[in-house]
C-alpha cells in the first residue's frame, strides 16, 4: 500500500492552517498508473496536482471539499503485482 | 512616495526569490504584444507550460495583456447557474474563461498588465507556494516603487479574488496573484515533468467600478450573493492621481509600465534570453 500524500512543505501553516481537496480525477477503486494526476489541492489561490506515487487500485481517504494540511494522506494505492 | 503599509503583514518567503530563480534554471523573456481574448491567453500559458515541461523552452517570463473578459475559478464553474451567468456576461461584453490557476472571478482588460512565470515543476518541487509568490511579487514591487508606489502583500476584505498574496497599497488591492502546479504534462522518451505557472495581474489603468460590478453581477447571476467593493481596489493610475501626478493618460501609462516591466524583469531574471 502506497500513501497519496500532500507535500510536507507546500505552504506555511502558521498563517494558513488548511488547504482543501478541490477534486479527484478518479473514482474510488479505479486502477491508476504511476504518475497519473489523481487530484487537485487548492490552497491560497494555488492549485496543486497530486500524482499517483505508484500503480494500483486507488482508495480515497479525503473526499473532495475535505480540508487538509501539508503531509496529510488523502488516499492510498494498493500496489499492482 | 505613496506608502502602502496599511493591511500589509510580514510574510517570510522561505526560499528567497534569487535562489528560486536560479533553481528554476535558465529564463527567457516573452514580451507578448498580441491582443487576444481571455480564453486565448489562458490557453497560451498552458501551451508555454507544456513546452517548458517538455524542455522545449527554459523557464518563461511572459508579459501580456488582453481584451476585456472575466476569468473564473474551478469552484465558480460549479455554481448552480454558472452557464447562465457566463452567457449573460458574454452578451454584455465580458466573455468568461475558466482559469488554470486557483482563485475566484477576476475582471481583465486592456488596462491590466499581466506577468506569467512558467517554470519546470521538477525544478520547483519541494519549494512552497509562498516562495513562488515572493518570486512573482518582487518585480512588481520594484516596478511600482519606480513610480513612487509602495505595495506590500496583504489580503483586502471586499476585493474580488482576495488572498494573502495580493499586492495592496494602503489597504487597496492593486495586483492579484495565483498559481497552478501542473503534473504529468510531458511524458515522453523517459522524461516526465509538469510546470508551475505563477500569474500576476496588475491594475494599471483599469476602470475599477466597472470591473468590480462585472464580478458582482457574475456571482449574482450564477447563484451566489457576493458583492465586490470597488473601494477595495485601486490602480496605478488611481494612485498617481491621488499623489497629484496627472501627466499620464491611460494608454501612455500602460506603455510606460510595460517598458519598465520589461527592464525590471531583465534585471531581476538576468541573464535572460528573449523570445
Amino acid at each position: 500500500m502506497t500513501a497519496v500524500r500532500v507535500p510536507e512543505e507546500l505552504w506555511d501553516t502558521r498563517v494558513v492552517p488548511q488547504g482543501v481537496v478541490s477534486s479527484w480525477y478518479y473514482d474510488e477503486g479505479a486502477r491508476v498508473e504511476a504518475g497519473a494526476v489523481l487530484a487537485v489541492i487548492m490552497v491560497e489561490k494555488s492549485e496543486y496536482d497530486i500524482e499517483a506515487p505508484a500503480a494500483g487500485r486507488l482508495h480515497i481517504i479525503a473526499d473532495a471539499n475535505t480540508t487538509v494540511v501539508p503531509g496529510a494522506v488523502i488516499g492510498d494505492i494498493a500496489n499492482s503485482q | 512616495m505613496i506608502a502602502g503599509a496599511g493591511g500589509a503583514h510580514p510574510v517570510e518567503p522561505g526560499l528567497p526569490p534569487r535562489r528560486l530563480r536560479e533553481q528554476a534554471g535558465d529564463w527567457c523573456l516573452f514580451d507578448d504584444q498580441r491582443l487576444d481574448g481571455v480564453q486565448e491567453n489562458v490557453a497560451r500559458d498552458a501551451r508555454l507550460g507544456h513546452a517548458v515541461a517538455c524542455g522545449e523552452l527554459p523557464a518563461v517570463c511572459r508579459l501580456w495583456h488582453n481584451h476585456q473578459g472575466l476569468i473564473v475559478g474551478r469552484h465558480d464553474a460549479r455554481l448552480p447557474a454558472f452557464q447562465h451567468a457566463a452567457r449573460t456576461l458574454a452578451a454584455r461584453g465580458w466573455p468568461v474563461a475558466l482559469r488554470e490557476t486557483g482563485g475566484a472571478a477576476v475582471p481583465q482588460g486592456p488596462g491590466v498588465l499581466h506577468l506569467s512565470l512558467i517554470m519546470p515543476r521538477s525544478r520547483v518541487e519541494g519549494c512552497s507556494t509562498d516562495a513562488v509568490y515572493h518570486l512573482l511579487g518582487e518585480p512588481l514591487q520594484i516596478l511600482l516603487a519606480g513610480v513612487g508606489i509602495v505595495a506590500g502583500f496583504g489580503a483586502v476584505p471586499g476585493a474580488f479574488c482576495d488572498g494573502r498574496f495580493n499586492l495592496q497599497v494602503a489597504g487597496r488591492k492593486i495586483a492579484g496573484t495565483a498559481q497552478a502546479w501542473r503534473a504529468g504534462v510531458c511524458q515522453r522518451q523517459g522524461r516526465r515533468d509538469g510546470y508551475v505557472l505563477a500569474h500576476a495581474a496588475l491594475a494599471v489603468a483599469q476602470d475599477v467600478p466597472v470591473a468590480a460590478a462585472a464580478v458582482t453581477d457574475f456571482y449574482a447571476l450564477a447563484g451566489r450573493a457576493q458583492v465586490c467593493d470597488p473601494r477595495a481596489h485601486t490602480s496605478v493610475r488611481d494612485e498617481l492621481l491621488r499623489a497629484g501626478v496627472v501627466e499620464y493618460g491611460p494608454d501612455g501609462l500602460i506603455n510606460l509600465l510595460r517598458s519598465r516591466m520589461m527592464a525590471t524583469v531583465r534585471a531581476c531574471f538576468s541573464p535572460v534570453t528573449e523570445l
